[in-house]
């Protein structure tokens, strides 16, 4: 099967061309992202049919396979078509970095990486290719706006650790199993604390690369300093696919976790807790990247919680979605990266009125923001739906599931007011006059965020008919059901509560549209900035919030105090997240980072230069080892 | 004729022709050297191919049979070793030819280079113990000179140190040599062999593997021997470093260690615990603790110098678990610490002849006008921290897949962890030198002899990382066959003798 090699090569050669011959470069990337697109479709069409599996070389016990089923063509599909799209934007957009020759070719290397992941039919096969792509990340991670040196850095450091954690899992595996291939048959039961070890070891591996808590928080910190089609390409797009398809693949085709309540209700826990506290971060971000970045994270909260859930509505809803957000997602990124080629800021409350100047971007960042909030019937919309029904037959399993729906909804409903806040601070409101020049962005960066935005209202209207039966199904080991059972009732009202709760926060937040009033002050002109109402403050309340004083309002009743209490409690969770977790994650790095700098010091103190006292080191270690042997 | 003498009377003749040379011209010793080498190259990959008919090649000096003459034994383990030396020091001859340039003197360093090389190779084929001992002290006292031959004072302190350093384990070898020859009455390796087989190990026999492998822990630089390196190969001109840190400590120290070890004594993790446990208890501590000395160091050389300690550790490590996987890790590891490291001093080499200046906190912004030597440094990097499909990730999966077929999980997982520190202190040497922006952009690119050099082996390591299945078949795998086959070493030397009694 040639195709395995061209998927994994082709992109790599043109991008090496393209960096050799650097006057051909466009087109050699072209040729060869395009090869790989076709090369995926004629994949994924052959996919549908047949299973491949065939051994590369095969030494102790580690079998270096190649596997293909259906879920790997729709991985391969997708991870062409994102590649080619950031190549595509990024031809203008990346154009003045200076380290735009080496941009290109970690793009290459990263889609080569993660075909190499989804083609690999052995975990350890898999590891290989899995480091390829942190060292391709850490690339593109430097080729920043600014110093993006120390944030490459933690971006590596966190992901080494996880990575770590992963391969501990896999060498768990592979010592009691025999082998670690995937799929396994038959597969294993989470009976023995051994496999239980080894699957959430997996688990956290699989989930971090998808940028889950708590090990996220290099996504926000590499926003602020790389371009957007980076984070649109590397965090929004690729580490979703491929985390979520590890999740899937560990889940139900290597190990068994429909078995074990207690694993799913683990998975279910950290995907609620990551909806909620990462949108809650969101919320109160002053700036367009870091707030997309968190939702970034939250959004993978609803595909572990559809995987955990065991029911096949709720696997393939999550996998759905994690198609729906990399697309979404993605054009997120790129249509905010756009506004930021134009406007050269992203802080929002220097944004604003852009509508009318930048038509285009506008409607597919409107798009794609009524699709993440889950706005019927954008694509955003089908996948939770299936998400929420998953939890409510995970009802008869357990009854913890009202929490786990509640936790949902309320993402949902924050979400969509963290995007009517950002709709609002980029697109509506006042424009500053320092703005008023702005044009529609490039060609080459309108088209991939538009093709975006149209596959995101594609793919919600024909959502049975075009994804859901043509790429989700028939890539997941079990029968769904139609799209199980579908209450139009019930779908209504919490779409409509949704959409209604969403718009509350938003009004609660915000005092209307911008109101020109005259202003006394004495005689003195003001200039209209400084009266002007942006969007980044509508939620700035929270930021200073109290729990008590909630509490209290609470108390004085009322709808609004009730949402705003609720609201709390995410932000407070968002607080406990960002403040705590953070700061133990922040303080075990550095502590550890002092802990071994510390050493490393006193040992160089060791290193004395002194001839005699070395020379005392060295009879002193050759006298143990006598001492060792002999005795 | 065999052309197993040919490995060190050919560099060992032209060391004594150079200086004839020398006084007609300059340019014409390093063509000289430089065909030589190259030669020994062609050649090394001969014995290769030879290796993979006969498992063992014996050559007697003067026709006298073993034992009573001095024989040289030649199997797949030495023909890996000396292809590994050929091509550190055909790159580094190459790399020479500029970076000697302001040196006075050059037909000395010519000479001192081939002298070293026929030490190394000697002592990879020998099949004598007292001839290892000749070997390795011409390989040692050439290395002293190579080291101080920059005649400032810190290359001379660096040099009076590894000397003295140097000789109490070389002396102490030799004590060994004369203790066994008092009890055994032989100075052949294979006969030697023989008589421990038929006594069993004591307790002397337990003193004078100490002995030994204190003398060649010292050669090898593992902690806490190790304290002369960090001085005396940063002092050497930077070929002299590649090929010190790259294949002259494995050849002293490590080859010496295991060929004993597996094949005169006959050990295994069976029937000697203790010695293979502390091994790696020995490769465990170079690794961390030179690893975290590495990260606080200030000079790019020195910063390398530690590095190669703490790399030490792992090939120490891979012999220690003594299984196959174990073993084939750890002679994979020479291999690929070789390139690796040998890269990375060529590298520092460039560096230091273009700016001037080997502090990591004065350098800055070369990736972008020496981007060849920025790109070898990171292929070179990338090998040593092993990142797939460069050959230090071959050897360290090698290594981790011995730990986990020997039961030593923990083993496995510590070893994994700490090579986060080689991560962090190349790291510190990329973001310093050659990622940071800085005013040292304008400066020239090294000389295309250099830049051929590193290019050459970031070619071998390219190649050796992608065709390791190959590499597996021919050379590193029956390497660690030869080691494992313990005391049959013995009597396929002698057996290819039997009708000469």
């Amino acid at each position: 099967m040639n195709e395995i090699y061209y998927l994994i090569l082709l992109p790599l050669v043109g991008g090496l061309l393209g960096l050799l011959i650097n006057r051909l470069r466009s087109e050699l990337n072209f040729l060869g992202f395009f090869l790989t697109l076709f090369f995926a479709v004629r994949f994924f069409i052959a996919s549908r049919t047949q299973i491949i599996s065939f051994s590369l070389i095969s030494f102790a016990g580690i079998d270096f396979r190649f596997y293909v089923d259906s879920l790997t063509g729709l991985i391969i599909l997708f991870n062409a078509v994102f590649a080619f799209l950031i190549w595509l934007y990024s031809l203008k957009a990346v154009s003045k970095n200076p380290r735009e020759r080496f941009y290109y070719i970690y793009i290459a290397l990263a889609l080569s990486a993660a075909n190499g992941i989804v083609l690999s039919g052995n975990l350890i096969f898999l590891l290989i290719f899995w480091n390829l792509l942190v060292f391709s990340l850490y690339g593109l991670l430097l080729v920043g706006k600014k110093d993006s040196s120390f944030a490459a850095r933690k971006a590596v450091i966190i992901i080494g650790v996880s990575d770590f954690i992963m391969m501990l899992g896999i060498v768990m595996l592979f010592v009691k199993a025999g082998n670690a291939n995937m799929p396994l048959s038959p597969r294993i039961q989470l009976t023995s604390s051994w496999f239980i070890a080894s699957y959430i070891l997996i688990m956290v591996g699989a989930i971090a690369k998808a940028g889950s808590m708590p090990l996220h928080s290099w996504i926000p910190e590499s926003s602020k300093v790389v371009p957007a089609s980076t984070m649109a390409y590397i965090p929004a797009s690729l580490d979703k696919l491929l985390g979520i398809y590890l999740l899937t693949r560990i889940s139900y085709f290597v190990f068994d976790i429909s078995g074990s309540l207690p694993i799913r209700l683990l998975l279910m826990i950290i995907g609620a807790v990551t909806i909620i506290a990462a949108v809650g971060m969101a919320l109160v971000q002053k700036e367009t990247m870091r707030l997309l970045s968190f939702h970034a994270v939250s959004q993978v909260g609803y595909m572990v919680l559809g995987i955990g859930t065991g029911i096949p509505v709720g696997i393939a809803g999550g996998l759905f979605h994690m198609l729906n957000n990399a697309i979404y997602k993605a054009c997120l990124f790129l249509s905010a990266g756009s506004v930021e080629y134009r406007t050269k800021t992203t802080k929002l409350d220097q944004l604003g009125g852009l509508g009318t100047r930048m038509p285009i971007t506008l409607f597919a960042f409107f798009i794609a923001s009524l699709a993440i909030s889950g706005v019927p019937p954008l694509n955003g919309f089908f996948s939770k739906w299936m998400v929420y029904q998953g939890i409510i037959k995970f009802g008869k399993e357990s009854n913890l599931w009202p929490i786990f729906l509640i936790a949902a909804t309320f993402g949902s409903v924050l979400t969509l007011a963290s995007f009517l806040k950002l709709v609002h601070s980029l697109f509506l409101g006042e424009r500053p006059r320092a703005l008023d020049k702005v044009r529609e962005a490039r060609f080459e960066m309108v088209v991939p965020s538009l093709l975006l935005a149209l596959l995101c209202i594609v793919f919600g209207i024909f959502a049975y008919r075009i994804p859901l039966s043509n790429l989700i199904f028939p890539s997941i080991p079990f029968r769904v059901n139609g799209i199980g059972f579908w209450s139009p009732i019930l779908a209504t009202i919490l779409i409509l509560v949704g959409i209604i709760l969403g718009l509350i926060v938003f009004m609660f937040g915000t005092a209307l549209k911008p109101k020109r009033k005259q202003i006394f002050i004495g005689g003195e002109v003001l200039e209209p900035e400084e009266i002007s109402i942006t969007g980044p403050n509508f939620y700035s309340s929270l930021h200073n919030l109290d729990l008590l004083e909630k509490t209290y309002q609470f108390g004085e009743g009322g709808a609004f105090d009730f949402f705003n209490y609720l609201v709390g409690i995410a932000s407070g969770l968002a607080i406990i997240f960002k403040d705590v977790i953070n700061r133990i994650l922040v303080g075990i790095y550095k502590g550890i980072g002092r802990i071994i700098s510390g050493l490393g010091g006193f040992i160089s103190l060791l290193h004395n230069g002194e001839l005699y006292n070395y020379v005392g080191w060295i009879f002193l270690g050759g006298i143990i080892i006598l001492l060792i042997l002999v005795f | 004729m065999s052309i197993i003498p040919l490995y060190f009377t050919i560099p060992l003749i032209t060391a004594f022709i150079i200086p004839l040379l020398g006084k007609i011209s300059k340019s014409l010793v390093w063509i000289v050297t430089t065909i030589v080498s190259f030669a020994l190259f062609i050649l090394a990959l001969y014995g290769v191919t030879l290796t993979q008919e006969t498992s063992m090649i014996v050559y007697k000096m003067g026709n006298w049979p073993p034992p009573l003459g001095i024989v040289m034994a030649f199997d797949s383990f030495s023909a890996l070793m000396v292809l590994v030396i050929s091509i550190i020091v055909f790159t580094g001859c190459f790399f020479s030819l500029r970076y000697i340039a302001h040196y006075t003197g050059q037909w000395k360093f010519y000479t001192l280079y081939m002298l070293i090389t026929a030490g190394m190779m000697g002592i990879a084929i020998t099949g004598d113990l007292f001839n290892m001992f000749v070997f390795l002290e011409i390989a040692a006292i050439s290395s002293y000179c190579l080291v101080a031959f920059g005649v400032d004072a810190e290359e001379l302190e660096a040099s009076f140190k590894y000397m003295v350093m140097g000789e109490i384990g070389g002396l102490t070898f030799l004590l060994a040599i004369a203790l066994l020859y008092a009890r055994t009455s032989t100075l052949n390796l294979a006969d030697i062999s023989n008589t421990i087989q038929g006594n069993g190990m004591n307790s002397f026999f337990w003193m004078i593997l100490g002995m030994l492998l204190f003398a060649f822990s010292i050669k090898a630089a593992l902690v806490p021997f190790h304290t002369w390196l960090p001085d005396a190969h940063p002092a050497a001109p930077a070929p002299v470093s590649s090929l010190l840190s790259g294949i002259f400590i494995k050849v002293l120290g490590i080859y010496t260690t295991a060929r004993i070890v597996y094949n005169i004594f006959g050990l295994t993790r069976a029937n000697a615990p203790t010695f293979f446990n502390l091994l790696i208890g020995l490769g465990l501590l170079s690794i961390a603790w030179a690893g975290l000395t590495a990260l606080k160091q200030k000079d790019y050389k020195r910063l390398l110098g530690y590095s190669t300690v703490s790399q030490i550790g792992y090939i120490m490590i891979g012999f220690g678990i003594g299984n196959y996987y174990g073993v084939a890790g750890a002679v994979f590891y020479i291999l690929a610490h070789a390139l690796g490291k040998g890269l990375l001093f060529l590298t520092s080499g460039a560096v230091v002849h273009r700016a001037g200046t080997r502090e990591l906190d004065k350098l800055a912004g070369l990736g972008e006008s020496m981007s060849t030597t920025a790109w070898s440094f990171r292929f070179g990097a990338l090998s040593l921290i092993g990142l797939p499909p460069l050959v230090g990730f071959f050897a360290k999966l090698f290594i981790v897949l011995g730990a986990i077929k020997a039961g030593l999980l923990w083993l496995a997982i510590i070893a994994i962890g700490l090579s986060v520190l080689t991560l962090a202190y190349l790291l510190k040497i990329e973001n310093n030198v050659f990622m940071k922006k800085g005013k040292m952009a304008g400066l020239k690119k090294a000389p295309f002899t250099m830049r051929i050099a590193m290019v050459f082996l970031v070619i071998v390591m390219l190649l050796t990382g992608l065709g390791f299945q190959t590499l597996m078949n021919f050379i590193v795998g029956p390497a660690a066959h030869a080691l494992l086959r313990g005391f049959e070493y013995a009597q396929l030397v002698f057996g290819s003798f039997a009708l000469n009694f």
